[in-house]
């Protein structure tokens, strides 16, 4: 009976936002688009059925919820909202408290054998994923956090050395810093480069695309900026393709600290794409030189396919449509065999050509099953989670 | 008496020049001393337990004797091509030296005065002189024009260091103790006649920066040096690759004003030797103490694979060394790429032989047949040590 009050109550509340998506003050509209946001796919048949009935602006306006609502439903699959954890452990042994975590969490956390009798006491409520593993290993001290591939793993070690910055569902951490002189005697020849190595973790289920980091700023406390003079920011990209739970970038410099350098500040800035929208065009074997296909965002011709032993190269001329292909930014190949196995291409590269870019690689098919269509799919809608990790005193020795 | 007074005089005025600061005179006079006689050496032996330091190392070398006999050469006259000098050096050297990249290049013309030199200093003089780049590949000293690199290097009888690549490191990881690692990446070559069976790394004795800093690595642990064991030794190899690790140069400093050590090597010390005279698959001969079969000898083009087994169980742990000749006592380069030692049953040693510079052959003939196969087993080895020294390199 309450259940059933509830929803009346909530249909009601529904029908009084759509109204007011119609006021004549723009505060107003804009509070009602809000709130109908925030209740999700649950508002979806009420927007379609009011936007069939509207006329004008109304419609419009109805129209640009509903895709709003719609892309935040596709991003929720794709990134999963930080898990909240509440937990209180007095003196228990942490890889009891871990095992806790992990049945409220579903990133998976090892202990380090050595480390799994720590005694911990914590109170922890409604934290975010990242911090609440932090607050325990500081509890537990001594233990530091191990972020992986596909997991994390708590080693002994200082807690809280490596500097990171929590962002609700992402932590980004300065994993190291890396500064190499080379010379080779004889010659002039001298390399000097400094590698930044950066993380950024999710948790597991987050299904990010693409994640690219920029570094802003590396200034010694000498006041030498060691990015002054170079010809653009170094950045580092990388596009995933597995499930995971975070992945390192390698932002590198020509240039190496100042010898009598101690500190540094330095910002990055971080960025995780989740593709909301694929458009894709599939080309059916046997391919030809020239052979061509369109969907309404871009298109792709042919240029040269060839297929050896186990392995298929390509050569793609792929354009632009009605939306700029984004074919170096996290694209896919693939190829389906006769008995309808995609297999996706283990490498390729893009570079730009008039409008479009030329897409080379390959797709280690192995040799047995002739193979049907190639797919190409490049994402058209994009949401992107941004974050800076800005640490004013990293140190250098 | 007479002849005793000027031996012992000559003696000591190669002790005085063991001191020096001109390397190669140093190392010429270590030469001289270690090919002295049985009681000469004994002597220095002793004079070395009463010295410290960098004479104390040379008298330790010397009283060893000969690591091999040192040759030297004169590469000297006026201006020629290049590659009749290139010619004429590998004549009066017997360095296994590849011209092939010369052959269409317009090289100018050059006059050289390397007197009484090594053959690699002889072979330095030429690059300088005619701006050739060398480089060490599969048994043979590559030669190419316009890629001089006048990288430090310390000769010391057939072999040569060179010091090729510095590398400094700092490394910040923040869960870690930050840390800071220098090194020196050389190549040691070293002629065909030093039958080198293996390099077992290089221990740098002193080492100081251009400012005055002590750079020498702290010791590490000594790992025992396992057995020499059944390897194969390729003819063919003229040069190996070493780290040399140093500490991080001081602040400011821009190189090393002195770099000295020795490198330790593994040399046969007595061989037994079979020869098979135009081998062929199936083919057998006995030697002193052990006996060889060609298992198969397949001609290909340019090159002949080879597999031999050597059938005595005594020699199972021996390293063994494999050359094709030719009739006139010419070696061919026999690359080696695997020995197989079961657990039962026969050694058996893959090779590839190829005809020796000084051009590479690409035709497409089967390689001429060997005029004769000389398999080497060595009954011991011998660990030696080679000295380097270096004065005022640059690194930065």
């Amino acid at each position: 009976m309450i259940a059933w009050l509830a929803l009346a109550l909530a249909a009601q509340d529904v029908d009084e936002l759509l109204r007011r998506l119609d006021d004549e003050s723009i505060e107003a509209r804009t509070e009602a688009a809000d709130l109908l946001l925030r209740r999700g796919a649950a508002v979806t048949p009420a927007l379609e059925k009011a936007r069939a009935e509207a006329r004008g602006e109304l419609r419009e306006r109805l129209g640009g919820l509903l895709e709003r609502v719609r892309e935040r439903e596709r991003l929720a699959a794709l990134l999963r909202p930080a898990t909240r954890i509440t937990l209180a452990a007095d003196r228990a042994p942490l890889k009891e408290v871990v095992e806790r975590l992990g049945a409220r969490a579903p990133t998976p956390v090892e202990v380090a054998p050595e480390a799994a009798g720590r005694p911990v006491t914590v109170a922890l409520r409604d934290v975010p994923f990242w911090r609440a593993l932090e607050e325990i290993c500081a509890a537990a001290g001594d233990v530091r956090i191990e972020p992986g591939e596909l997991g994390v793993r708590i080693v002994p070690g200082r807690p809280g050395a490596v500097p990171r910055t929590n962002f609700d569902a992402f932590q980004v951490r300065l994993e190291g810093i890396y500064a190499v002189e080379v010379a080779e005697l004889g010659t002039a020849d001298r390399l000097r480069q400094t590698m930044v190595k950066l993380r950024a973790c999710w948790e597991k289920g987050t299904r990010p695309s693409r994640v690219r980091a920029v570094l802003e700023r590396f200034e010694e406390d000498g006041g030498k900026n060691a990015l002054d003079g170079l010809d653009a920011r170094p950045e580092a990209q990388s596009i995933l393709r597995e499930p995971g739970v975070g992945e390192e970038l390698t932002l590198s410099f020509t240039g190496v600290p100042s010898e009598g350098a101690a500190k540094a500040a330095l910002r990055a800035a971080v960025e995780v794409d989740f593709v909301l929208r694929w458009a894709e065009v599939t080309l059916p074997a046997p391919w030809t030189e020239g052979q061509a296909r369109e969907c309404p965002e871009f298109g792709v011709r042919v240029l040269d396919i060839d297929r050896v032993a186990g392995q298929l190269s390509f050569n793609l001329y792929v354009y632009p449509k009605a939306k700029p292909a984004a074919a170096d930014v996290g694209a896919v190949l693939s190829v389906r065999d006769d008995a309808g196995k995609w297999t996706d291409s283990s490498f390729w590269s893009a570079g730009r050509a008039g409008d479009g870019v030329i897409v080379t690689g390959v797709v280690m098919t192995g040799a047995e099953r002739p193979l049907k269509e190639l797919r190409l799919r490049v994402p058209v809608e994009v949401h992107t989670e941004r974050m800076t990790l800005d640490l004013p005193e990293v140190p250098l020795r | 008496m007479i002849a005793l007074f000027a031996l012992l005089l000559q003696d000591e005025t190669l002790l005085k020049e063991l001191e020096g600061s001109d390397i190669p005179r140093v190392y010429r006079a270590l030469e001289t001393l270690a090919a002295g006689s049985p009681d000469a050496r004994a002597a220095l032996g002793a004079r070395a337990a009463a010295s410290s330091g960098r004479l104390k190392s040379h008298l330790l070398i010397a009283a060893r004797g000969p690591v091999a006999p040192a040759r030297r050469i004169t590469l000297a006259g006026p201006s020629r091509s290049v590659l009749e000098w290139a010619q004429e050096l590998a004549r009066r050297a017997d360095l296994p030296l590849n011209w092939d990249a010369l052959v269409d290049e317009k090289l100018p013309e050059v006059a050289l005065e390397a007197r009484d030199v090594l053959p690699f200093e002889a072979l330095a003089a030429l690059g300088r002189a005619a701006d050739l780049g060398v480089s060490w590949e599969e048994g043979q000293i590559l030669l190419f024009t316009g890629g001089y690199v006048d990288a430090p290097a310390s000769r010391f009888g057939s072999t040569q260091l060179t010091l090729v690549r510095f590398k400094q490191e700092r490394v910040v990881e923040f869960a870690t103790p930050s840390r800071e690692t220098a090194e020196l990446e050389a190549t040691l070559a070293f002629e065909p006649s030093l039958p080198l069976l293996e390099v077992l790394g290089a221990r740098v004795l002193e080492a100081r920066d251009d400012k005055g800093a002590d750079v020498l690595a702290p010791p590490e642990a000594q790992e025992e040096r396992p057995d020499a064991g059944p390897l194969a030794r390729p003819e063919a190899l003229i040069a190996s690759s070493l780290t040399i690790k140093l500490r991080p140069l001081s602040r400011g400093a821009r190189g090393l004003a002195v770099l000295r050590g020795e490198i330790d090597i593994r040399l046969p010390r007595a061989l037994r030797r079979v020869e098979i005279a135009r081998p062929e698959t199936g083919a057998t001969a006995k030697g002193r103490g052990f006996s060889v079969k060609v298992v198969s000898l397949i001609p290909q083009e340019s090159r002949a694979l080879l597999e031999i087994a050597i059938l005595d169980e005594a020699l199972r742990k021996r390293p063994v060394i494999v050359t094709g000749c030719r009739a006139d006592g010419r070696r061919e380069r026999t690359l080696t790429s695997l020995v197989e030692v079961p657990d039962q049953g026969p050694i058996r040693v893959m090779l590839e032989i190829q005809p020796r510079g000084p051009a590479i052959r690409l035709d497409k003939e089967p390689m001429v047949p060997l005029d004769l196969l000389r398999v080497e087993v060595a009954e011991d080895v011998d660990e030696r040590a080679l000295p380097f020294e270096y004065r005022g390199v640059t690194l930065r």
